[in-house]
């Protein structure tokens, strides 16, 4: 399998008022082609500003201090002129922003929207897109799309919204969908719902997906390899099953017992990031503070990812012995 | 534990809605339809249920924020009145966004303070009242003089939880306190919330669209569906046994480590139109076992199993 995308050694830095805040710290991995891949972390650690790096979003936020490298079928992105990126993002790649109530335009209607994506990807006349339109938000399960097509967004529940937002990332049939926390605002029940239509047209398109949520049982069962990152770093990586079932890293278990799952009624853990969160971190290991097995050399060294199984790979230094020792997690 | 602290008895509630050219329609949106439910004391009872099915409209009008258009609320507690005003201060309410919920304007200190104000302490007592909301929620007091603005999520939902305490409620209404929260802070905000109920002998009405978060918290769960209720039992006996085909679906499409992700998802997938008379069980549309008789008779709440109501024509046949 041949790669998609290719990211080396991406950093993104803030410009803020204490000094520069690094989002995203030396990341590297790539996207297979028809592979689902998983970003799992809690909030603030550097999900999004990765999925907003590769859609080129970053370059008009003049705070945001980018390098490295994000390599799409030969090119670098960061190197294309602002008509290339949007040929790209026209037809190739697409995504599904977090907050579908702020991403929608308020002044236009959801059929407004929606035929414009069909227009701009496609080239279709109005009234083709104007069918497809309809069509395609009857597969994201709303229901008299015809109607649905003259609302505006503040007619519509969050879920809908949701789901036309989905309907607008489709239209190109991207190459490449990053979906960023799509499902997380949603009820079960359309969680399910989308979870089902992200699959089917996976299945049809053989297209290559990268799921971004913080979920870890939603990247287990639903995509082929997870990357969970911390504080802008990469910690762990490796098929979905692997790292759920025998995670390494203590943050990603601690990730799995913060969250409460059906039938289990196991007291929850759960260690916040304090809220005065110091800037220095380059030395050592950025998960010291909250870890229950940090040592000295946690404290000076930083873990670099390390590979300890078939594409299993961990960045901890004593992933080894936590594993062995009695995990207080 | 099988006393009831509040009942509500056939309490409707009706919201009015205008729409069409000019706004010269006037529809009416049944948001609670006929409920009938008794909160015992110091259980923990869930409601779950989509976003639209009336769950937020039933725990505003269980705390009194809004009025049943129709039926009767009765209040078993003897808690304490206030001085001037009868409205009964034991009940007391968390909200979903601590971000929005909080005037971002007033210290910490200002917003324990206006509770324990409203309640005639004198200051001396406020100070150590104070001390001791913070103690519970575990926050130091440093922070008083903070503005709440300058709080994390996290914090500021224990903050609002240390505001409802302040008021010495027999009974919270917490309305998804911690869908709004990253993963992190909702394990810790649960497990506080746990802690103090364990502490003060509180009781808890559950409100919130994540089974598993509710089946962490709850020990009874009732099931909304566009108003009416249409599952009621222990919530261990939910989990295990679903009857109603509304339970079964919402169970079936949380994410499960064992069974996988259930991607068949019903085909026919109708919500009911709002405005839409419909005579039939309200859920017919999505299910998939309906038959003739659901489409004409609207299901009663009954007793299927020993404290185990359903709201189905069919669940005896199913068994």
């Amino acid at each position: 399998m041949s790669n998609i995308l290719e990211i080396k050694s991406l950093n993104v830095h803030f410009r803020g008022n204490k000094g520069i805040f690094v989002a995203v710290d030396d990341i590297s991995f790539e996207i297979k082609k028809k592979e689902k891949l998983a970003i799992v972390g809690e909030s603030g650690s550097g999900k999004s500003v990765t999925a907003m790096a590769i859609m080129g979003l970053l370059f008009s936020n003049r705070k945001a201090i980018i390098s490295g490298q994000v390599i799409y079928s030969g090119k670098n992105i960061f190197e294309l002129s602002k008509k290339e990126l949007q040929t790209l993002r026209k037809s190739d790649l697409s995504m599904i922003f977090q907050d579908p109530v702020m991403s929608l335009n308020p002044v236009f209607t959801i059929g407004q929207q929606l035929v414009e994506a069909y227009i701009m990807s496609k080239k279709q006349s109005k009234k083709q897109a104007n069918d497809n339109a309809v069509k395609q938000l009857e597969k994201v399960g709303i229901l008299d799309a015809k109607n649905v097509m003259h609302l505006y967004p503040h007619q519509l529940s969050g879920g809908m919204c949701q789901r036309v937002m989905i309907a607008i990332a489709l239209a190109s049939n991207p190459q490449l969908l990053i979906a960023d926390e799509a499902t997380t605002a949603l009820d079960v029940t359309i969680q399910a719902q989308i979870l089902k239509l992200l699959d089917d047209l996976h299945h049809r398109e053989h297209n290559s997906l990268m799921f971004i949520t913080h979920d870890l049982i939603v990247a287990k069962l639903f995509t082929d390899r997870i990357i969970v990152m911390n504080e802008g770093r990469m910690v762990e990586s490796g098929r979905s099953i692997d790292v759920y079932d025998n995670p390494l890293h203590p943050y990603t278990k601690l990730l799995i017992q913060a969250v409460p799952t059906l039938g289990k009624r196991k007291r929850l853990h759960s260690i916040p990031k304090e809220l005065d969160s110091s800037f220095d971190r380059k030395q050592g290991c950025q998960f010291y503070e909250r870890c229950n097995f940090r040592q000295s050399k946690c404290l000076n060294e930083r873990p670099s990812l390390r590979l300890i199984d078939k594409e299993h790979a961990v960045a901890c230094h004593f992933c080894e012995e936590i594993k062995d020792g009695s995990s207080n997690y | 534990m099988d006393q009831a602290i509040i009942e509500m008895i056939n309490i409707s509630k009706k919201y009015k809605l205008k729409t069409g050219y000019f706004n010269k329609k006037t529809h009416f949106i049944e948001a609670v339809k006929k409920v009938n439910l008794s909160v015992m004391q110091k259980e923990t009872l869930g409601i779950v249920g989509e976003s639209g099915s009336g769950k937020s409209t039933l725990g505003k009008l269980l705390v009194g924020l809004e009025q049943p258009t129709e039926g009767t609320i009765v209040d078993y507690s003897q808690a304490s009145q206030l001085k001037s005003n009868t409205k009964p201060v034991h009940k007391q309410m968390i909200f979903q966004n601590p971000h929005s919920s909080l005037n971002p304007k007033m210290s910490l200190k200002e917003i324990l303070e206006e509770p324990l104000k409203i309640r005639g302490i004198k200051r001396q007592q406020r100070e150590e009242n104070m001390k001791g909301l913070l103690e519970q929620i575990g926050m130091s007091q440093k922070y008083l003089s903070y503005r709440s603005r300058e709080f994390s999520g996290g914090q500021k939902q224990r903050i609002a939880i240390a505001r409802a305490l302040a008021m010495e409620p027999s009974i919270i209404v917490a309305d998804e306190p911690v869908s709004a929260l990253d993963v992190m802070i909702q394990g810790q905000i649960l497990n506080l919330m746990k802690d103090i109920q364990a502490n003060l002998g509180l009781t808890y009405v559950f409100i919130s669209h994540d089974m598993a978060v509710v089946y962490y918290m709850c020990t009874r769960v009732a099931v909304m569906y566009l108003g009416e209720i249409v599952e009621i039992c222990d919530c261990d006996t939910i989990y295990s046994n679903p009857l109603h085909p509304y339970t079964k679906l919402l169970i079936a499409s949380v994410p499960n480590e064992k069974e996988g992700l259930s991607l068949k998802v019903i085909e026919k997938n109708e919500t009911l139109n709002y405005y839409n008379d419909h005579n039939g069980c309200p859920f017919e549309l999505r299910c998939a076992v309906a038959n003739e008789l659901c489409k004409t008779n609207i299901p009663k709440l009954q007793e299927v199993e020993p404290n185990h109501f359903v709201s189905c024509h069919l669940t005896k046949k199913m068994d």
